[in-house]
């Protein structure tokens, strides 16, 4: 019979394909659940040099940072909101790290950092109103009003106490996999525009990279914010390309990124080789959105 | 007058995650009375009311089926009619984004009518993102819908928005005819995606047949709860038998 115009005809389709699901199961593979929830600590460089405006634009490189993390811990908290309240699927830790070291988020270094998502969600600072563009539909923008709840404040001042704060964050991370043994690996991302001022806060990334959970170990990724507008440089797989030393101290702290993370990098259009590292280097304000982006493309699975 | 034909048999299993309870299962497994339609939907787990969506799409479904002519404004309907649950006192401002942004689920859908023309049956499929139909004849895959093997699924399949404001992406279409003995499989993904495995397929058949043969959905239940120990996801199966013999 005839069900009318539209139908694609059964011939016209391609039926079997002997393509095998793989039965073992992968690293980084775990599903993200209330009860194996996944671990996300962001180190946000405060130094005095963060206040320097980006690109010769009004706002400052701090300013920059404290926007797209609070937009990417609202983006984390949408996803776990479900009509009975938020689930915990991630727990978020933030360390600030300039004129001391400090618990972005509240609760106190190095012990207390990890905070369920659902607290979080439950309790920003403030929640602003901000006006957005968006297009009109007839070539032109028009402005809306948003909220935009902020968790965390802009600020510059003091040096770079990198290697500290990363041994903060390595407590925090031992934590999380001694609570949470079969959990997705925690994500460390590290966010900054300069070298240390403490040291060589290398073997504090390797000690980080050595915590695990059975599904592998724990991720460091680094980005570095450009003081300038230049082109910006994702997830490189080798250093040959740097000529400094602050990206080539990064580069070597950095964990490869494992497959979901890589094949989500290549979908944003990034031309990734085998061995890519979880590395920006010469970030400006997009690339900073992206790499957090990317950086934390863990799937809850709704459990 | 030609005898009327037997209806199709079917039996339909919808189970969530592990560790979920029952009102957390954000797909829909539905059947029209007269047995002829049917429909399966999968909320998105990110999502806001995603289950009732799904569950609502396929219920329009049920009631009016779509063609490929009338999609648009049989979607503007069935958007009309959704009234997601309302909370009393101050919303969260997370609530109240979700909200607004909407639900979104997949769906599959197949309604089979008798031929006019010619002897046995006739059918048409629409589906949106990663919700399958299959026909299987013997044991054999006959058609698979939209997706056809396991590598073809995603974290990000195509979803029908509640949101009048969104834009939906673009049903796919199917018509076909069945024989008698023929079987139809609607899955949502997790259960989809076992069934395209080529390996894992006679199992599947095996418990599908068992269940449909003594009306009890155990053995299609217990094949779904173990797809769970590969993907822990909601699985919803309905199994549609054509029949082998008129009345």
């Amino acid at each position: 019979m005839n069900w009318g115009n539209g139908y694609k005809r059964i011939a016209d389709c391609v039926s079997q394909d002997d393509t095998q699901l793989s039965s073992c199961p992968m690293p980084y593979g775990a599903q993200i659940s209330r009860t194996n929830p996944a671990c996300l600590v962001f180190l946000i460089d405060q130094s005095k040099s963060m206040s320097e405006p980006y690109g010769g634009g009004n706002q400052t490189k701090a300013e920059m940072v404290a926007d797209a993390l609070n937009r990417l811990i609202q983006n984390l908290v949408l996803r776990s909101a479900k009509a009975d309240g938020v689930r915990d699927y991630f727990r978020i830790g933030v360390i600030g790290y300039g004129a001391g070291i400090k618990a972005g988020l509240g609760g106190s270094v190095p012990f207390n950092i990890l905070l369920p998502v659902s607290r979080v969600g439950n309790s920003p600072l403030r929640l602003e109103t901000r006006t957005k563009s968006i297009p009109d539909g007839a070539g032109g923008v028009i402005e809306q009003k948003v909220k935009f709840p902020v968790w965390f404040d802009a600020e510059a001042n003091g040096q770079t106490p990198m290697c500290e704060a990363m041994a903060a964050a390595g407590l925090a991370v031992k934590g999380f996999v001694e609570e949470f043994p079969d959990a997705y690996p925690p994500i460390v991302l590290n966010l900054t525009d300069g070298l240390p001022s403490d040291g060589n806060p290398q073997e504090n990334a390797r000690l980080i990279r050595k915590l695990s959970t059975s599904d592998g170990e724990a991720l460091l990724f680094n980005l570095l914010i450009s003081s300038k507008p230049v082109t910006a440089e994702f997830f490189p797989s080798t250093e040959d390309k740097f000529t400094d030393t602050c990206s080539k101290l990064l580069f070597r702290m950095s964990s490869e990124l494992p497959p979901k993370l890589w094949e989500a990098a290549r979908s944003e259009g990034h031309d990734l080789k085998p061995h890519a590292r979880g590395v920006v280097i010469n970030a400006d304000p997009t690339a900073v959105v992206r790499f957090l982006d990317i950086g934390t493309r863990v799937t809850p699975s709704g459990k | 007058m030609p005898a009327s034909p037997l209806p199709p048999e079917w039996i339909s299993v919808t189970i969530p995650k592990r560790g979920n309870k029952v009102e957390e299962n954000e797909d829909a497994a539905v059947v029209a009375p007269d047995g002829l339609r049917f429909a399966i939907a999968d909320g998105a787990s990110e999502g806001w009311e995603s289950g009732p969506w799904a569950a609502h799409l396929s219920a329009a479904y049920l009631s009016s089926p779509p063609t490929p002519i009338d999609f648009t404004s049989w979607l503007a309907k069935v958007r009309q009619s959704w009234t997601p649950a309302s909370t009393s006192g101050p919303v969260p401002w997370y609530a109240a984004m979700k909200q607004e942004q909407g639900s979104f689920a997949t769906l599959a859908a197949l309604e089979l009518r008798q031929s006019q023309r010619m002897v046995g049956w006739a059918w048409r499929a629409v589906a949106v993102g990663d919700s399958c139909l299959l026909q299987i004849r013997g044991k054999q895959l006959e058609t698979a819908f939209p997706l056809t093997a396991p590598k073809e699924f995603s974290n990000h399949p195509a979803l029908i928005p509640s949101s009048p404001s969104a834009t939906c992406p673009e049903p796919k279409w199917l018509a076909g005819r069945a024989e008698p003995a023929d079987l139809f499989l609607l899955a949502t993904d997790a259960a989809a995606a076992r069934l395209l495995d080529s390996s894992a397929l006679p199992a599947a058949v095996e418990a599908i047949l068992d269940s449909l043969r003594t009306r009890d959905p155990a053995a299609l239940e217990g094949w779904c709860r173990n797809v769970q120990t590969k993907a822990n996801d909601d699985v919803s199966v309905i199994a549609i038998r054509i029949p082998l013999t008129k009345a």
